[in-house]
């Protein structure tokens, strides 16, 4: 069967998220949704050797992430797992590129998380006080280093929270089950409004 | 709430995971008797011991062996399970053994 | 100053003695001031009747200003049961009394009291459960005479809500060896929270007086409040309650409306100790109260607590609590000392020098209320004569203020909870407490050290350990010895005329608790059940002690064998709205899912899913399922199925994988094409089925129930974990949405978009899978028939499942294409027969009983439940699911009603279930399935079911499908 490429059709994506000011939630804490943003996933025991053939460093141990100077921020979450995410919607072909790139590719597995995931990226000083109200791992400021990924519970759903600088802001990528989009949303905001 | 800790992601909180049960030898499935077969399928020690368990991290999807001590609920280690499990495991088709009297 | 009882030359720790704040108790406006608690405020007021008791509704008032005794339980306007001398008021308040009858002040049911004698120990057990029926009469006026406060019904939900909090350290207590700990713990570089339930940090430094002079506690408080609160490691929360340990360290810290689940590497509890009554006659009249009360009021709210105050004391606490009252102008008319040597000299010599009277070896033996009962107007002292026993003369000492120190009871409620034993030392008359986990450390007055350097020392001790733990720099402390006797052995004085209070919550008598053990009751915990000791809202503070002693003594055991019951959470009350408050209730949508509320789907949970039921309102909800029904049957409809599980297994042993998972054979199933697939667990039970598209050699797409694919996804996984076969399992759930287009025009619907799949039956036959695009995205195609006709499940990456359903719905108008709901495809299927794992099955159903023998296959060497479904399906067999029909008029059988064995024999055996009915329009009859007993299985027999109201109906059992029996309209059109 032809390769069923998950990185086609870009312009016909739709996210499920009702969002009122998609944006801001307030002048403390500032939520995006990056759902409709590129990205694919890799598993299998050749993805690091793979990655490293297309030119792209990855994180030595797992639960860590790298930023290329594109922009795309890869995240390790096991030994063999990688995911890749296009931070400014800029990447789209890189990221197609790849997904293609690793059709027959011995021990690599491409994942599905463009579709089966919620991006949101959420920034601001309080943050990892509004995390201590949905989340049970200490995201604080020591604790927590720049360039960490916590897969974890958030809100009793389970998610991927990696913590990076993008553009010299720092910020928190939140990866959760698509499905559960809308709830993680507004259980977050709900979170966050303490802080204005 | 207990802390476990996961060999991928650290300590985390208990109901992060799933209880997969003890790890357990399975018999021979072709050879043994149907009383192996059930002591296998349905008994517990249920004992004061330190017992070997599947655990399952679920926002990471991973399965890890802990080993626990039934009486203090104690942790003593958790571990990758291909610590114990290092070979494939194939089955191989044999000749049934004649059918058992069920009583 | 306001309120005429405030002191002069004391500010008050805890009030703003420029802030008047008014607020009404009982109807009169009373003013405080900020910072007051409503008890303080009263007390200032003159003021002391604030409650009834629960049973005698005798007149009551602060016990211990710390809220730790049910006397100060009082209704606010939209809260039962506020503790007087914990809530602090504000202004334009309105407080009540509760648990009287007319009013406060003039209680109706005061003379209860006099009843006493025949309302005995276990009372209500014992009168109104014969003969049988009684209790029911009398239940509802006893409730009503034992009922507290009221909840207003009409409140205004308030946000509450709960945080994690992380440190290396807790410190539960800001006392002085909770403050020592914090600082020496901080100051090495961990993190520390301090935890208080104050408003102020200081515990006994607030209030206690520690040496003759009077001078060390402030001092020290300053000093080490000072550090505490400028330490950059130290966070400190004030007016927050620690209200239980759970495993490793979780503990839940309430503050205001808010929980904090604090998550503490280490722990110290310095949670102190309540300073404990003395059982005399009357020892519950208003102006009777603990030392550390009279103490708490003047330093803490500059309250004077009497005008002549008499000081009944087994240790030298009292003492010290005689100079404070002296010093705060309070006339002190006797220091009665219980022990027989007194005080040590410089005491003895510090009071003698202000002129206190000392009476040794003696004790107050019955309080005196006044005229109106409602406080304190002199007391009765006698001389010890032995344990428990008195003189026969005693004297009249006039006073309206009654201080008790007879010793600690340590605060063992937390370290408890950790794990910890309690032993009883008959020396110091105290309990201590060891066996602590690792984890928590125990330190100042609950580890029995009173004197204050050594309390301070202990906190840097239990600092230090918690440091070697957090593995941070700490040098050993020396350890830690304390000689301060505290407790005096035999504070227990009973009375033949009673009211001698062991228990003030529950108004229990010295008797009642050696009564109970009389009738049998020796266990500890059976005499609490019995008598309801420490069953009250201050949960055994005060009653634990002489309980134990009493019960020790009746049945000469020692205290330690004795106990005392088992302490369990919360620590202090806790609001449902604190445990309720922001709970997450996760809730999944499909990508359709805006488009189902436009199209006035009715929605209903699917598991964590929400899914239409159909598109109609609930009032229709039958002609509506019909309508979609008919639709599917003559033409087509369309079924947003995105919440089916996905899972894909990749890699070289994809099918060696699949083959030893599912029951059926899967190694030659040919690419393009699908096959059943039935889990079975190692038990032989069904537990899963779905659909495997093998996509390639090496890739198998497979569908699985919602609700069973998380579960199904585990096994896989942890099967592989043992097998190390090579192979990538994933599950695509989420990744994936899906429709099915289901009905005879369901082709030309699609034929519409999708232009590069052939979809001629040939192409595409019956069970095939392809793929192919719809506007350029990729979808997979699983021809399939579960609702019984031509159809086709279109499955797309989940972003574009709104563009699709959108294109489809259009594409499908001019076939008068609508959606369907999830009620309406399970009426289909249900035509067709096909089963739904977990509604037609249950823990118990293997292969044989749900006639799927056909999807096993014998002839490969392992699936999951291989040998127990051999076992199990060599038995006899006892029951089998089968599908069955009634007439159209008659009642129709609900999922769960019974199969019986016969219609006639009235108490014959439950052979079997109804697992699905439905009326079809399509067949005209109501139809169903239902387990059976093994010997109801034939065709065309009838079997009784008992429908509501215990009507019989019988069924004819019938072959499936009940619809299209040779399967023509899914597989060859």
């Amino acid at each position: 069967m032809d390769f069923y490429n998950l990185s086609s059709a870009v312009e016909l994506r739709r996210s499920q998220l009702a969002v009122g000011s998609p944006e801001l939630i307030n002048s403390k804490i500032s939520m995006h949704d990056h759902t409709l943003f590129s990205r694919v996933g890799f598993r299998g025991r050749g993805v690091a050797s793979f990655l490293r053939e297309q030119g792209i460093s990855v994180p030595n141990v797992p639960n860590q992430s790298v930023v290329t100077a594109a922009g795309v921020l890869v995240l390790r979450l096991s030994n063999t797992e990688f995911w890749l995410i296009d931070t400014d919607k800029s990447q789209h072909e890189f990221i197609e590129a790849l997904e293609l790139a690793s059709k027959g590719v011995t021990n690599v597995y491409r994942l599905y998380c463009q579709h089966s995931h919620g991006c949101f990226l959420v920034k601001g000083k309080n943050t990892p006080n509004m995390f201590a109200k949905v989340c049970g791992v200490d995201l604080s400021e020591k604790v927590f280093e720049c360039s960490s990924i916590a897969q974890t519970s958030v809100a009793r759903v389970n998610a991927i929270i990696a913590k990076q600088v993008i553009l010299d802001e720092e910020g928190y990528f939140v990866l959760s089950d698509i499905a559960g989009s809308q709830h993680l949303w507004n259980a977050i905001s709900d979170a966050s409004a303490e802080f204005n | 709430m207990k802390i476990m800790n996961c060999p991928l992601n650290g300590p985390r909180n208990i109901s992060e995971f799933v209880y997969g049960g003890e790890v357990k030898p399975m018999p021979d499935m072709v050879n043994c008797s149907d009383k192996e077969w059930a002591e296998y399928v349905f008994y517990y020690d249920n004992t004061i011991r330190i017992v070997q368990e599947w655990w399952f991290h679920s926002p990471s999807g991973y399965w890890f062996i802990a080993e626990r001590h039934t009486a203090s609920d104690e942790i003593l280690k958790t571990y990758d399970p291909s610590e114990i499990f290092k070979e494939r495991v194939d089955f191989e088709m044999k000749a049934k053994p004649a059918q058992e009297v069920v009583s | 100053m306001r309120g005429y009882n405030r002191l002069p030359n004391s500010t008050g720790l805890f009030i703003n003695p420029e802030k008047p704040v008014n607020f009404t108790f009982e109807g009169k406006t009373y003013q405080g001031v900020e910072g007051d608690t409503i008890a303080s405020a009263l007390i200032a007021n003159d003021q002391w009747l604030m409650s009834r008791s629960f049973k005698y509704h005798r007149p009551r008032g602060p016990l211990t200003m710390a809220g730790q005794d049910a006397n100060t339980l009082v209704q606010l306007e939209n809260e039962p049961n506020v503790l007087a001398d914990r809530s602090s008021i504000v202004n334009d308040m309105n407080v009540l009394g509760q648990n009287y009858n007319g009013s406060l002040e003039h209680d109706k049911d005061d003379k209860l009291g006099y009843a006493g004698r025949f309302m005995p120990v276990g009372f209500y057990y014992r009168a109104f459960y014969k003969p049988k029926g009684v209790w029911d009469k009398w239940e509802p006026v006893i409730r009503k005479k034992a009922g507290l406060g009221y909840a207003d019904l009409s409140f205004t939900p308030t946000y509450h809500d709960k945080a994690y909090l992380f440190c290396d350290l807790a410190v539960i207590g800001a006392g002085p060896a909770g403050l020592a700990a914090a600082l020496k713990a901080a100051d090495a570089g961990a993190n520390v929270l301090l935890v208080d339930e104050n408003p102020i940090i200081g515990g006994a430094l607030t209030y206690h007086r520690f040496d003759i002079p009077g001078k060390k506690a402030q001092s020290l408080r300053e000093e080490l409040t000072e550090k505490v609160l400028n330490h950059a490691n130290i966070q400190t929360l004030t007016n927050a309650t620690c209200n239980a340990w759970f495993a490793d360290n979780y503990l839940p810290v309430i503050q205001g409306n808010r929980m904090y689940k604090v998550r503490a590497k280490q722990c110290v509890i310095a949670s102190g100790a309540f300073e404990q009554h003395v059982v005399f006659r009357n020892n519950d009249v208003p102006g009777v109260v603990m030392s550390s009360a009279a103490m708490r009021l003047m330093s803490q709210y500059a309250v004077k607590p009497g005008n002549k105050a008499v000081v009944l004391t087994g240790n030298d606490d009292g003492y010290y609590c005689a100079l404070e009252l002296a010093k705060n102008g309070v006339d002190v008319s006797l220091i009665i000392d219980m022990r027989k040597e007194g005080a040590s000299s410089e005491l003895q010599s510090a009071v003698a020098s202000i002129g206190l009277e000392v009476r040794l070896n003696s004790t107050v033996y019955e309080a005196l209320p006044s005229s109106d009962k409602k406080h304190l107007s002199g007391v009765m002292v006698h001389d010890i004569s032995g344990k428990g026993s008195v003189s026969q003369k005693g004297v009249k000492v006039d006073c309206d203020l009654l201080c008790m120190s007879s010793g600690y009871m340590p605060v063992y409620q937390l370290l408890c909870q950790a794990g910890a034993k309690l032993s009883y030392n008959d020396d110091s008359a105290l309990f201590s407490l060891t066996n602590l986990p690792d984890n928590c450390q125990i330190a100042g007055s609950v580890n029995g050290i009173h004197d204050l350097d050594a309390v301070v020392r202990d906190g840097e001790l239990a600092a230090h350990y918690s440091l070697l733990s957090l593995g941070l720099e700490t040098v050993e402390p020396q350890p830690v010895h304390c000689k301060v006797k505290t407790n005096f052995e035999w504070p227990i004085f009973k009375h033949p005329k009673g009211k001698d209070f062991v228990d003030f919550d529950e108004d229990l008598q010295a008797k009642d608790i050696v009564n109970a053990t009389r009738l049998g009751y020796r266990d500890i915990q059976l005499v609490k059940r019995f008598s309801t000791v420490g069953m009250g809202p201050s949960q055994g503070r005060h009653s634990a002690l002489p309980t134990a002693r009493l019960v020790a003594d009746a049945t000469n055991r020692t205290v330690t064998e004795t106990g005392v019951t088992t302490a369990r959470p919360p620590f202090v009350p806790e609001k449902l709205a604190n445990i309720a408050g922001r709970i997450f209730n996760p809730h999944k949508y499909t990508p359709m899912h805006k488009r189902h509320l436009e199209l006035g789907a009715h929605m209903i949970p699917a598991g964590v899913w929400r899914r239409p039921a159909y598109y109609g309102s609930p009032a229709e909800r039958d002609d509506v399922i019909q309508r979609e029904s008919v639709m599917v049957r003559n033409a087509v409809g369309m079924i947003d199925v995105s919440t089916l599980g996905g899972l894909e297994v990749r890699g070289p042993d994809a099918a060696e994988f699949v083959n030893r998972i599912y029951t059926f054979a899967f190694l030659k199933q040919p690419v393009g094409k699908t096959r059943y697939a039935v889990l079975t667990n190692e038990q032989g039970v069904v537990i899963d089925d779905g659909v495997a598209c093998r996509i390639e050699d090496d890739h198998y797409y497979i569908t699985a129930t919602t609700s069973g694919v998380d579960a199904v996804y585990r096994e896989m996984t942890k099967w592989n974990a043992q097998w190390r076969l090579d192979v990538d399992i994933a599950n695509v759930t989420s990744a994936f949405s899906a429709v099915n287009v289901a009905g005879p025009l369901s082709r030309k619907v699609l034929e519409k978009v999708c232009s590069d799949v052939d979809l001629s039956n040939e192409g595409f036959p019956y069970l095939g899978y392809r793929e192919g695009t719809i506007q350029g995205v990729p979808v997979r195609l699983l021809r399939v028939g579960f609702v019984g006709e031509l159809g086709y499940e279109i499955h797309m990456p989940s972003l574009f499942g709104e563009t699709l359903w959108d294109l489809l719905m259009e594409a499908g108008k001019e076939f008068d294409m609508k959606p369907f709901g999830v009620e309406t495809q399970r009426l289909l299927r249900l035509e067709k027969g096909h089963i739904i794992v977990s509604q037609d099955t249950d823990g118990m159903s293997h292969p044989g009983e749900l006639s799927l023998d056909w999807a096993i296959s014998r002839k490969k060497p392992f699936f999951i439940g291989n040998r127990s479904v051999d076992i199990v399906m060599a038995r006899e067999q006892t029951r089998k699911l089968v599908g069955f029909k009634l007439d159209a008029k008659s009642s129709r059988p609900k999922e769960g009603h019974i199969v019986l064995a016969s219609n006639t024999q009235v108490d014959c055996a439950i052979t079997g279930n109804v697992t699905s009915s439905e009326f079809s329009t399509t067949l005209n009859a109501n139809i169903g399935m239902a387990f059976v007993g093994i010997n109801q299985q034939e065709i065309g027999s009838k079997f009784p079911i008992r429908v509501d109201n215990g009507e019989l109906v019988m069924a004819e059992v019938v072959p499936l499908p009940f619809y299209d029996v040779d399967n023509a309209r899914q597989e060859v059109l």
